[in-house]
């Protein structure tokens, strides 16, 4: 019964694959492309902000409150401006321009989102390939410690200690990697436990290889995809937790250019301009599933498994 | 009318050939043996009698045509139908052959013919029929509780509760006990008695064909290499193939005194055969 | 018993943890809740004396042994911010969240089963292409976006749609209790149902999106792992179609592992609703809770922290209960 499956199996992996194999194939492409489209733009807006940004994102004008989109703004005469192109995306209930704040707050989402990533993921890797290599007590405490960040409400506690720490960039970076890297705890250890306990840790360790080497150099590349993976998710759920304490203005000090504190300001004068809310929700959106369809994929490149 | 007639049927698995037009008959209450090596097609050829390929092999040709009713030919609700009425299986690995999650005696009722009075009755009677001791308290129980042995018996009571007319038995003592197989051929040859069913056994093993079937179909790459009645093939086999296979078999020499268990050498042989392609 | 008295055990231990941890926390926030309830101009001897009523002038272990004698007998403390006991605040306030989690959850369940399901049964690629593209979206869109996404949509394209509240507070409510929604289903009020309906559907959806995201695809792969049983064929040659076998066959077996992956999904999504509550103005103990930080009303964080991690335990638990129902092998032989 089971020849003639395993030998369409076969046939289907020489052969060019199957229809869900082939368009896996090229929906990983896809995903690269629109994920380094999305990293890319965010990445020259971050590093370029002052070149490309039109305004100052800081400056009041009560000229021009709540502005529409250069699109739709049909009323030059009323703002007293003669290009609307000047303000492309329009401007907020303090006549702040969007575009600048947009293009600066991308700076702010980099820092706190790639600072966030490499934290959470320095100490979830460090806990995480302790407690599956050496298991025991070390195990114990590591697993338990897990277990009681995972019975707070994330958000909740996330909010309790920024209130804690105040609101600084320092404090926010902090607050989310403390809370966010059990994420990497978890899959490092799951996994660390898993290869523990194969032939080629043995001929390691019989070859003479110390617990470092041993861990770095055959337990570490095999886990490798899907930290990078997890890496580029943790990166925009950072980006999400900043927005997130700023929507509850408790990040960063209100009044800076951060999506956050647009989508909050956004959301107060929704009914009068639109665009201030949705031009930065639209970044965050973006930004989030370019940095899933990039780790996606990457994970699709660099697992030899998921390949074939 | 013989009951099921195979004529010329081919399967393809994406453009690869699977079976090159295969005949086959089998009579009511006769025992039709099928036999061949891994990749033979002789599984193919059960389960496109029965209508569950893979999704990727179709047929590319033939008929197949039980009782006079050409089943290519039918609707799917129709043949459905059909398949619950007058065909059933017997499968190869009773460990992954009954959900896990469904009582026996749930998994049995379902079987049972269209205006069954007691289903409950009918399916301990079903139970204590292939010999599973405490039948009552099995058929609440859930397979996990049962050996491999005793879980071949209840699919071998869901395959006969139907009460169909053609039985296919797809290597069913395969994953099998070696002290198991003996008492599972027994109980599938008496009940074949018992109901008259026409009854495909599908196999490996010419040994046991020797034992039961009342005709051969020797199968290999797809193709049909010899068919011929039972006594003719052990005895004077036409077919070059037949005769190596027939060779690499050891001989059941003294008929009649019950089967002996398949030689350890012939199922290394015969897994050094599946390694090869 | 003796399994349930250690479960009862662990509960309570898991909970005085949780509130250890928390109450140190929250005795190092800076910022003094009595100066927020300080009129200006206050005398140093007002002070003292709330702070004596509130317990602030106690060490901070003092205060966590009294605060516990205390919590044994249900009793929570005083809401610096409302001047009400926690206990009534939170009582008050908890039926809009378990609505808002139960309706939740209901959608969650509804969309993934429809769709886990209609991917198997159909076996068309497209189809299962469109069903993962969908699912891989809507979890990768945290809930706090969808609600900003909704709330967008509805001002620019359906401004009739309420995206504030759980009702309108122009029109009258005579409830008995403080769950609205079931209490107008219960007693047949169908008009009220429909109307609190239009307030609720929008955080609900949010709050819905990638638990069902999360659901479709543990339970879509579990179901085409079941389908390629052999008791799935031999289930073929009992006439079954494909829908019925999918349904009777793989169904059971494919929610083992998804009930395990949910639990902790749920509990995601019960700790979303702080956000979304707030989004949307719905007066449950989550936009409580944020209020509460920020007007460091400890007694009252303390409060809903520790109902928060109580849900999560129970969720735990019954999800636990539920796996080894749904799995026979696991029953115990009686």
């Amino acid at each position: 019964m089971s020849s003639v499956e395993s030998f369409s199996l076969e046939k289907g992996r020489g052969g060019g694959g199957t229809g869900l194999e082939r368009s896996a194939e090229k929906i990983s492409l896809l995903r690269m492309v629109f994920g380094c489209a999305a990293i890319g733009t965010l990445l020259i807006a971050a590093l370029f902000a002052p070149w490309i940004a039109p305004h100052d994102p800081t400056l009041d004008d009560l000229f021009l409150i709540n502005m529409p989109p250069a699109w739709l703004n049909d009323d030059l005469a009323y703002f007293g401006i003669e290009n609307a192109w000047a303000y492309p995306l329009g401007t907020d209930s303090l006549g702040r321009d969007v575009t600048s704040r947009l293009i600066y707050g991308a700076r702010l989402a980099v820092i706190v989102g790639v600072s966030v990533a490499c934290l959470a993921a320095l100490a979830g890797v460090i806990l995480g390939a302790l407690a599956g290599f050496y298991g025991g007590w070390v195990d114990n405490v590591i697993s338990r410690i897990v277990d009681v960040w995972l019975s707070f409400p994330p958000v909740l506690l996330s909010i309790i200690l920024v209130a804690m720490l105040g609101t600084t960039l320092t404090s926010v970076i902090i607050v989310v990697a403390v809370i966010d890297w059990t994420r990497f705890a978890r899959v490092v250890r799951a996994d660390v436990l898993q290869q523990r306990s194969r032939d080629y840790i043995d001929a390691a360790r019989i070859t003479g290889g110390s617990d470092l080497s041993i861990l770095i150099r055959e337990v570490l590349p095999n886990v490798l995809p899907l930290l990078v993976t997890l890496f580029f998710f943790e990166i925009g759920i950072a980006i999400t937790v900043e927005t997130i304490l700023s929507f509850v203005s408790l990040s960063v000090s209100s009044g800076a250019a951060t999506w956050g504190d647009m989508i909050a300001e956004g959301r107060r004068v929704i009914n009068e301009a639109w665009w201030v809310m949705a031009f930065p929700v639209g970044a965050l959106v973006i930004t989030i599933l370019g940095l899933n369809a990039t780790g996606d994929a990457l994970r699709f490149y660099l697992d030899p498994v998921l390949r074939k | 009318m013989s009951l099921l007639q195979v004529d010329s049927l081919s399967l393809g698995l994406r453009g690869t050939p699977v079976l090159r037009s295969v005949n086959l008959t089998i009579e009511a209450s006769e025992i039709a043996g099928v036999v061949g090596e891994s990749g033979a097609g002789k599984s193919m050829l059960g389960k496109a009698i029965l209508g569950v390929l893979p999704r990727d092999v179709t047929v590319t040709g033939g008929a197949i045509r039980l009782g006079g009713t050409d089943l290519l030919a039918l609707r799917p609700r129709a043949r459905r139908a059909l398949l619950k009425r007058d065909m059933a299986l017997i499968p190869q690995d009773p460990l992954s052959a009954l959900n896990p999650c469904r009582t026996i005696s749930a998994q049995l009722a379902e079987v049972l013919p269209r205006g069954t009075v007691d289903a409950k009755l009918e399916v301990i009677r079903w139970l204590d029929a292939v010999r599973i001791p405490s039948a009552t308290k099995v058929a609440k129980s859930f397979p996990h509780v049962l050996s491999g042995g005793m879980r071949q018996r209840a699919l071998i009571a869901a395959a006969f509760a139907s009460r169909p007319k053609l039985v296919i038995a797809d290597e069913p003592t395969t994953a099998l006990d070696v002290t198991v197989q003996k008492d599972i051929l027994n109980l599938i040859r008496e009940m074949q008695r018992e109901t008259g069913v026409g009854l495909m056994f599908v196999t490996h093993d010419l040994c046991v064909v020797a034992k039961i079937c009342h005709s051969v179909t020797v199968m290999h790459g797809g193709r049909v290499i010899e068919q011929a009645a039972c006594t003719d093939l052990i005895n004077r086999p036409g077919h070059a193939y037949s005769q190596a296979l027939l060779a690499a078999t050891p001989r059941p020499d003294q008929a009649g005194q019950g089967l002996e268990p398949v030689p350890t050498a012939l199922i290394e042989r015969m897994i050094a055969g599946a390694g090869d392609g | 018993m003796a399994r349930l008295l250690v479960t009862i055990g662990s509960i309570f231990l898991t909970l005085l943890g949780v509130s250890v941890v928390i109450f140190v926390i929250l005795r190092l926030v800076p910022g003094d809740p009595i100066s927020m309830m300080l009129p200006p101009g206050a005398t140093d001897e007002v002070r003292a004396n709330l702070e004596r009523l509130y317990g602030l002038d106690k060490s901070i272990p003092a205060q966590y042994v009294i605060w516990l004698r205390n919590v044994a007998w249900l009793d929570f403390g005083m809401s610096t911010q409302f001047r009400l006991p926690v206990m009534e605040i939170i009582l008050d306030r908890l039926p809009a969240t378990l609505e808002l989690v139960l309706l939740a959850s209901l959608i969650a369940l509804v969309l993934a089963f429809a769709f886990s399901i209609l991917a198997v049964w159909l076996q068309v690629d497209s189809a299962t292409l469109a069903i993962d593209g969908l699912a891989g979206l809507a979890q990768a869109i945290p809930d706090f976006l969808w609600a900003l996404i909704f709330i967008l949509a509805v001002t620019l394209f359906a401004p009739m749609m309420p995206i504030s509240g759980r009702f309108d507070p122009r029109t009258a409510q005579d409830f008995a209790t403080n769950f609205y929604l079931l209490e107008s289903l219960v007693t047949f009020r169908f008009d009220a149902f429909a109307e609190l309906m239009r307030y609720a559907v929008l955080p609900a959806l949010a709050l819905s999106l990638p638990l069902a995201a999360g659901i479709t695809r543990v339970l879509k792969g579990a179901l085409e792992e079941a389908m390629a049983q052999d008791y799935v064929m031999l289930a073929q040659t009992k006439g079954k179609s494909r829908l019925a076998i999918v349904l009777g066959e793989a169904l059971r077996n494919a929610m083992i592992p998804t009930i395990a992956l949910t639990s902790v999904q749920l509990t995601f999504l019960i700790g979303g609703t702080v956000l979304i509550e707030r989004q949307f103005s719905w007066p449950g103990i989550g936009s409580t809770a944020i209020s509460a930080v920020i007007n460091r009303d400890l007694p009252l964080i303390q409060g809903i922290v520790l109902v928060f991690a109580l849900i999560f335990i129970l969720i735990n638990l019954a999800s636990n209960e539920l796996y080894r129902a749904a799995d026979p092998r696991l029953r115990t032989e009686r």
